[in-house]
């Protein structure tokens, strides 16, 4: 069904279609040369596919040192041949014409939209008259409307989306409080003279309540996070750093202890969603420490000129291989049992994004993982 | 077949809470197979294939049945599903797949990847014993021992 | 009709035009030299010259190859045709852009050479690219929000059940027996409110499952599930029109007429004579109802999420409507409301859904 699909380029189209693509190519040029030509240059196969590799690899996808072929050098190397220049060119406007239909045929209404347009434009210039040239300057801002349509299209769409979301977490935390309060009341009133099943029944409530209102917490987080929303000033990262160790200290009866510092840094960003990022990571290395020992959690930095910041734990540390996946919304390894939505370096890495930096997971010399942020040097305020 | 060896159930679980429940649930109504639980995915294979941990076949006996989270850390749960029913030897052991959703999507591609049937959570004796009936009279012996 | 002589009578004029235009203008005769370009082809090939062949310029992809093909009628029928979406390459750099290659015909229809005009869709691309992408996101959170929100939901229910069994105070059973009921409310509300987040989720990111219906029988069918249901209320339910085939989602559809009959039935404020016409003109569809009406506040937001009136009888959450909406719009369909207050209201809607390749 088409519909929503978004037009890819041409390259994207030809790697995904490649079989039905030659076939049809191959068909509309033999269609076309003249019979004369066929007979006197045969071509086979392994021209064909020569020649599609060749524009695939060499002028489409812009890799023009590919096995040091791109399409001008093949064609320049059968013209050597002895091939006329002329069916170079009827296989190179096949070429276009099949891309074309096949486009068409995947993508029609961007596909006529689009070309809707720019036909008449081209239909106009075409046919000329000044006064329609001048004109053109119509056809401009009617280029710009276009896009400015679509962009409030999807801005609308989003807006909506966000509303409605918004609306109901709101909606979702109304039952909550409700089953938090009457759970609280249970347990004032009837924890003293219960049972020890009964107490663990209505502890296992609260914790999955919790759990439910952490989620939908860190959803909205999720929505809140975005280049436009943060409000972006000189902080000094060194109080971001010490505001998040505090609030760990005070979840944690300290725990954790942080070793390093990061002196007079101060980057171009916004403080509350920078004290989120860093508390989100202090905290993952926290709660995966080795044998219930606390945490030590060492942090250096460098800059050169980007600014590179290093959060180093002794916990258990993260395997190769999940090293992307714990990224992912909503994934926890469980190596451990721990508490929590598996949105914490979900929401680091998306803040650290919105500042236009980067995260990655390490291995560190004390044996736990080493998160590796990366901060743009254009970001970095000089003292 | 050793009667023994097809006293086993194997859960796939994650969630402590979900575990407890699902193993009430059953022991209430009255079932008396072993229920080994294995909370995620890779080490439920390690288990089945006798890696690591789970070496010793005594310790590690072939379940009769499996019941399989959807939801894992990890791995998720259609993948191990997916490896056990092209192995030849584990693919007749059946899969039944807990889902919290009766999710169509879900329910289609467990049944594309060779699932027995589902249950969507929180398992029910009941409901539990009457997929198992429904796997075939093969598994009676289940439900024999329920009655003893 | 342009020609050689006009152009060499009215470079200037010609020219300024073409240098306002965002688009890359470039003019070739038929010996593949390039006789005229605009400012925005220039930026793109600084090192461009009037006379240069055209092929040491660009490459055998473009205009060019027209050139070369010297079949003159063949090409026409090409070149009318505007080229595909494609991604050039600049220094390789993919690039998005539309070529469309043009003849100019002199008078006596003869092409004399072309025009072709490369426009140039990057911001389009990218600006697309970053609103689908949260747009990706946003669904994924409501996505999230409502699979995830299960389990504990499910865990809650299982230690409440547990608790009724296992109380041990009979003195303050009252207050116990209260709190557990109103925990087991509460969880019984968002398991709804989770049901209709993955139902609306599933709407706007879900495929339609488009079939053939035969709408007579399958609003018959409707009609009497409604009626069995609804029996104590003494609902009448009436057919009127001629109701075709429609290519739609049954499941979906069905959910609409359900939606805005039970939305008549919630609203018709317990009256006994409350009729409900399921109507037709082959075109548009329509549910109508002499219940109450709407004010006209209600009337404008009637569709929007979590709009209650307070006409209902607290047992939704006030979606109904806003599900039957994005069924519609899915189905590229329109939908609006006439309503009275005093004089009942009238849902219409179409189906335009898109056929599938």
């Amino acid at each position: 069904m088409s519909g929503e699909k978004k037009e890819p380029g041409l390259s994207e189209f030809l790697l995904k279609h490649r079989q039905q693509f030659i076939q049809k190519w191959r068909g509309l040029v033999e269609g076309n040369l003249e019979d004369e030509i066929k007979n006197e240059y045969r071509f086979d196969t392994t021209d064909f596919n020569e020649l599609f590799s060749a524009y695939i690899d060499g002028s489409i996808l812009g890799n023009a040192s590919n096995s040091g072929e791109n399409e001008a050098h093949f064609v320049k190397q059968k013209i050597n041949q002895g091939w006329p220049l002329s069916i170079m060119s009827i296989i190179n406007i096949h070429f276009m014409a099949t891309a074309r239909e096949m486009v068409r045929a995947y993508y029609p209404d961007a596909f006529n939209a689009r070309m809707e347009y720019l036909e008449a434009l081209s239909e106009r210039v075409l046919h000329n008259e000044i006064v329609l040239f001048q004109s053109y300057e119509n056809y401009v801002s009617n280029l710009n409307t276009q896009l400015r349509e679509q962009a409030e299209t999807l801005t609308q769409k989003n807006t909506n989306l966000i509303e409605f979301i918004d609306l109901a977490t709101h909606q979702l935390q109304a039952p909550l409080w409700s089953i938090l309060g009457f759970t609280s009341k249970l347990q004032r009133k009837y924890y003293a003279t219960m049972q020890e099943q009964g107490r663990h029944y209505l502890n296992r409530i609260s914790a999955n309540v919790a759990e439910m209102h952490q989620l939908i917490e860190d959803m909205t987080a999720m929505l809140l996070i975005d280049q436009e929303s943060m409000k972006k000033h000189t902080v000094f990262l060194h109080d971001v750093l010490h505001e998040s160790i505090k609030r760990l200290h005070s979840e944690n009866d300290d725990k954790v202890s942080v070793i390093g510092d990061m002196d007079s840094l101060a980057i171009n960003g916004d403080p509350y969603h920078l004290r989120q990022c860093f508390y989100n990571i202090l905290k993952n290395s926290a709660q995966y420490t080795k044998n219930e020992k606390s945490a030590t959690i060492h942090i250096h930095y460098k800059i050169n000129p980007d600014l590179h910041l290093f959060f180093e734990d002794d916990g258990i540390g993260i395997a190769d291989e999940y090293r992307e996946l714990v990224f992912k919304p909503l994934e926890r390894l469980k190596e451990k049992e721990v508490v929590g939505t598996g949105m914490g370096l979900t929401l680091a890495r998306k803040i650290i994004i919105g500042h236009k930096g980067s995260i990655l997971l390490e291995d560190s010399i004390y044996g736990g993982v080493r998160v590796h942020i990366r901060f743009p040097h254009t970001i970095i305020k000089k003292p | 077949m050793d009667y023994r060896q097809l006293e086993t159930i194997l859960l796939v679980e994650d969630n402590e809470d979900h575990i407890e429940h699902t193993m009430d649930a059953l022991h209430e109504g009255g079932l008396v197979n072993k229920i080994i639980v294995i909370k995620d995915g890779k080490s439920a294979l390690d288990y089945m294939y006798r890696r690591g941990e789970y070496q010793d076949p005594k310790q590690s006996p072939r379940p009769c049945l499996i019941l399989l989270d959807v939801k894992l850390p990890k791995m998720s749960g259609f993948e191990i599903l997916e490896t056990l029913k092209t192995d030849s030897e584990f693919k007749v052991i059946p899969v039944i797949l807990l889902t919290t959703t009766g999710n169509k999507e879900d329910i289609d591609r467990g049944a594309r990847l060779g699932a027995n049937d589902y249950i969507v959570k929180p398992v029910e004796f009941d409901n539990f014993m009457h997929k198992v009936k429904g796997l075939g009279k093969y598994w009676a012996l289940i439900s024999n021992l329920t009655d003893t | 009709m342009i020609d050689e002589d006009f152009l060499k009578r009215q470079p200037e004029q010609l020219l300024q035009s073409l240098n306002l235009l965002p688009q890359e203008v470039v003019f070739i005769r038929k010996d593949y030299t390039i006789f005229r370009m605009n400012t925005a082809k220039i930026k793109q090939h600084p090192k461009l010259r009037p006379g240069m062949k055209c092929y040491e310029a660009f490459g055998f992809h473009n205009v060019c190859d027209f050139c070369l093909a010297g079949q003159a009628e063949k090409i026409g029928s090409y070149i009318k045709n505007p080229v595909c979406v494609m991604t050039g390459k600049k220094k390789n750099k993919p690039r998005h852009i539309n070529i469309i290659i043009n003849a100019l015909c002199g008078p006596d229809k003869q092409i004399y050479g072309f025009i072709e005009i490369i426009d140039n869709v990057e911001a389009l691309y990218q600006s697309h690219d970053q609103l689908e992408y949260l747009n990706k996101e946003y669904e994924s959170v409501i996505y999230a929000l409502s699979h995830d929100l299960r389990s504990p939901l499910i865990s809650i229910e299982g230690f409440l059940r547990k608790l009724k069994k296992s109380r041990q105070n009979p003195d303050a059973s009252d207050i116990f027996d209260h709190c557990l009921g109103r925990i087991h409310a509460n969880v019984e509300a968002m398991n709804n409110l989770v049901n209709v987040l993955l139902d609306t989720s599933r709407i706007i990111t879900g495929k339609l499952d488009l079939q053939e219906v035969d709408m007579e029988t399958f609003l018959e069918h409707l009609a009497e599930d409604i009626r069995i249901h609804a029996a104590e209320r003494n609902v009448k339910i009436e057919m009127k029109g001629d109701f075709g085939i429609e290519l739609c989602d049954k499941i979906r559809i069905r959910q609409v007429f359900s939606n805005l009959i039970d939305n008549a039935i919630k609203h018709s404020g317990g009256a006994d004579n409350l009729t409900i016409e399921i109507g037709t003109d082959g075109v548009i569809y329509w549910v109508k109802d002499n219940g109450p009406g709407m004010a006209p506040e209600i009337k404008n937001k009637v569709f929007d999420p979590f709009i209650q009136s307070t006409k209902t009888d607290g047992n939704s959450f006030g979606m109904g409507m806003n599900i039957v909406h994005k069924i519609i719009q899915k189905h590229n369909g329109d939908i609006w409301v006439e309503s009275e207050e005093g004089k009942g209201t009238t849902v219409y809607f179409s189906l335009k859904p898109e056929q599938p390749e």
